[in-house]
Parts: C-alpha cells; structure tokens; sequence
C-alpha cells in the first residue's frame, strides 16, 4: 500500500494529539505573565537535581523540593517512603504524609499557572504531577518546576533523568491539566504560600498536628495566628498543639481566647474543662463541663466526651500536676 | 498445634473487636482533637465514621501486598491522616501512581499508533 491510503482526516487527528498536544487553544506565556507582577522569565537555577532511577520520579522530585525547603533528606531515603514497586510510582497522598515527616508543610496550590508561577518568585521549586499521556491511557509523572521563559514560551522543569527540561507552555498546561493541575511546595515551619487560602492552610497544619508533629504545627499555626488573628480554629489546633506537649497553661489560654470569640465552642469548652481537670481544678472544670452540656445537643459526640470527663472528675482521678497555679473561680470561667 | 492457633486467632480477633467497638471518634484523655473538630463542623454529627484501626489493618494489607516494605508500613500509616487512611482503604488501586519514565511515554505512543494502524486510520507500518 503507499501513502494514498493515509485518510487524511485521521492524520491529522494522530499528529494533534501526539506531537503537538492540541497546543493551539491555549494562551502563550506571555499573556498568562501579563496580568501579574511576573517577570518575563525566571529560573531557580540553584534548585538540587536527583537524576531518578526507574520509576523513582516520586521520591526524586520530592526530594528536590524537600532539600530547597533546608530538609536533609536523598531520593533513597524518600524511596523507603513513598514508593509502592508493584504500582511502579507513588501515590501523592504519600508524597504529602513523607513531608510532614520532615517538619515540612505540604501545601496544595491553587490549580493555576499563575499560582505556581508565584511561588517560584518567592524561591520555591514546585513539585508538580503530570499525565504525559492520554486521558484514557495516562502516563502519571512528577517533576519540579523551577522556572519559566516568556521568550521562548517555555516552562523549566526538573524532570526524570534529565537536569533542565524546556517544555512548551502549553504542553505542560496539558499535562498538568490532565492531572487535575495538582502542585505542591513544601513550606517551612512559619512560611506561608503566596496567596494562602486560611482554611486549606489549617487544615493541612492539622493534619501535621494529628500525624503527630505537634511541635512544627505549634509553630504553624502561631504564624497563623499572626495572619489570621481571630481565627478559631488556629486556635483551637493551637491550644491542642500545646496540651499534647504538657503545656497546660498555655492550652488554657488557647480556649479561653477561643471562647472569648465564640462562647457556644462545646469542643473548646470540653478542652478547656480537660485541661483544668488535669490542673486540678475540679470545682473551675465542672463548671465548664456544665456550661458545655448545656449547649450540646444529645446525640453530639461531644456529649460524651464532656459526660466522660464529668464521671472522671466524680470519681477523683488524681490530676496530671497539682495546682502550682492558683485555680480560676468556677463563675469566672462559666458561661450561659 | 493446630488448636493452638485457632484459638490464638480467634483470640486475636475478639481482642480487635472489644477494641475497635470502645473507641470513640474523639482522640484522647477527653481532648477534642482538631481533625475531629474539622469533621464534626464538615459533616452531619452521626454520618457513619469508618473505624481507623480496621481502616489501618486495611490499608497496611494492600500496601504490602503491592510490595512496600512491611518494616517501613507502620511509620508510612502514622503519617497519614484518618482522612487520608480512608481514601486510600477505597481507592489505592485507582489512584494515580506517578512514576513513568520517557519509556512509558514512547511505549504509549507505539500501542496508539498501532491501534490506530490495526483499526485503518493510519497505514505507516507496513511501508516498513
């Protein structure tokens, strides 16, 4: 057969889907950076390079953005962590899960170009994933950012065995889009992405805190205090961070400056009432138990919780310190 | 010696059972944790909660089995959230694993391109 017999329209559709990837659509760099504070190019040339052995993308690109963020990690040591052999690749619920491990926030971006662009201004490579292949058959691969050239329409990436990838804007775009533009940097303990969405960012300082690293998310969430100053739930998280290292009195502050805001809080309440029965102030946390059951409906697990706490402090258990501090009123604290 | 050790396992699981049913959805020493917190204001009060140790013993199985090393599983579980625990018991098959190389890449390239020759679209291998 010769060529004749190619149909041209299937041609076409083959080229546009394996050598161009359907670029023509998408805006150019430049009009993306023009609407911003962006200059026209950027390259975090300093970002470390972990050459990936086969299939170790995850642990490789996590290992770059990790030691940009000053951790002391290598690709092998990541590999023990997140990599799973029979899926040939890892999983990014892992890559989030390995870098709280190392104190490090994992923080997902907006699914925009120009939030990630942004954060490469601020000094962060960002781990990104990308489908290389088709949506149907995809090809899932991370790489790391690290800088981008309006001249010749490029995003630079650290990607797999190769140092300084230039790829297309606009194929990256697919890529990433086919992922579901998911983007990650990992912030230090205080460090804020550029456009912090508050409820993402404390949610992710939370899990750090119930994965057990109860000191950097300590450290988390006073800076968000300090951006977010009447944010409840910082402080809440905050007082927790605060009672699972002994720290009584500073938790108690915590709630109290919760319920100065909000004085329904059952759960801050219920902490609070914890917290003074460990101090052994019995007479301050039955009032704060009663004040709190008051206000929480029966089926709450918060009921319970509060009616456990109640049947300890009934039955005497000996408090974790005796009162060096002078115990609260019981009125003081109470509320209706 | 059989005996044994059916009594062992099923000793075993009662112990599991007695201590999956005592576990309360609130962490510890009557301390609200703030993850539970964040549930409780996202969700209905009694939306069913999937217990996280039967989640744990679930999601530490499928991770062996797809070859992580078992010594490593318990730090990998510690390290995620109950939240997390829970979309990798129901999904960990489906999720996506990245890890390809250019390979993968140009292996794709080659099975479309074939398809697309077998299917008569395209006719470029058999100039060949």
């Amino acid at each position: 057969m010769d060529v004749h017999h190619i149909r041209p329209p299937g041609l076409i559709v083959v080229i546009c889907l394996l050598v161009s990837g359907c670029t023509a659509n998408r805006p150019a760099l430049d009009s993306i950076l023009a609407g911003t504070t962006l200059p026209a190019t950027l390259e975090l040339a300093d970002t470390p390079f972990f050459p990936q052995e086969a299939y170790q993308c995850g642990p490789a690109a996590l290992a770059t953005v990790l030691v940009s963020s000053e951790v002391d990690v290598t690709p092998e040591e990541l590999a023990a962590r997140v990599y799973l052999p029979k899926r040939q690749g890892s999983l990014q619920l892992e890559l989030v899960a390995a870098s709280r491990r190392y104190q490090r926030l994992p923080y997902q971006l907006d699914p925009e170009l120009p939030a990630l662009l942004a954060e490469l201004q601020r000094g962060r490579p960002v781990l990104v994933l990308q489908n290389l292949g088709l949506a149907s058959y995809p090809v899932w691969h991370y790489a790391v950012v690290i800088g981008f050239d309006s001249a010749p329409n490029t995003i630079l990436l650290r990607s797999g065995d190769r140092e300084r990838v230039m790829m297309k804007t606009g194929k990256f775009m697919r890529s990433w889009e086919l992922a579901n533009n998911w983007a990650l940097v990992t912030l230090r303990p205080g460090e804020f992405p550029v456009n912090p969405d508050e409820s993402r960012y404390l949610q992710a300082v939370a899990a750090m805190e119930s994965t057990g690293k109860v000191e950097a998310a300590a450290t988390f969430y006073q800076a968000a205090l300090e951006r977010w100053p009447v944010s409840t739930l910082a402080m809440f998280g905050l007082g927790n961070s605060y009672y699972t290292q002994g720290k009584l009195q500073r938790a108690e502050m915590q709630y109290r400056r919760l319920l100065a805001i909000q004085p329904s809080n059952a759960a801050a309440r219920n902490n609070l009432a914890q917290v003074l029965a460990d101090r052994g102030c019995s007479d301050a946390a039955f009032a704060e138990v009663d004040a709190a059951l008051d206000i929480t409906p029966q089926d709450s697990p918060i009921r319970k919780s509060l009616l456990e706490i109640r049947a300890r402090l009934v039955n005497r258990t000996p408090p974790l310190q005796e009162p060096r501090i002078p115990c609260p009123a019981a009125t003081e604290s109470g509320w209706h | 010696m059989y005996r044994l050790r059916a009594r062992r396992f099923i000793v075993c699981l009662l112990s599991i059972s007695l201590l999956t049913t005592g576990l309360p959805a609130i962490s510890y020493a009557g301390i609200i944790g703030t993850q539970s917190m964040i549930e409780m204001e996202q969700s209905d009060a009694d939306r069913a909660r999937v217990d996280s140790f039967i989640k744990q013993e679930n999601v530490r199985d499928q991770m062996i089995g797809l070859g992580a090393d078992p010594a490593e599983v318990g730090e990998r579980l510690a390290a995620l959230t109950d939240e997390e625990l829970r979309i990798l018991s129901r999904n960990i098959d489906n999720l996506p694993a990245g890890g390809s190389s250019l390979l993968a890449v140009i292996g794709i390239t080659f099975v479309v391109l074939l398809l697309l020759e077998v299917t008569g679209v395209i006719d470029i291998f058999k100039k060949v």
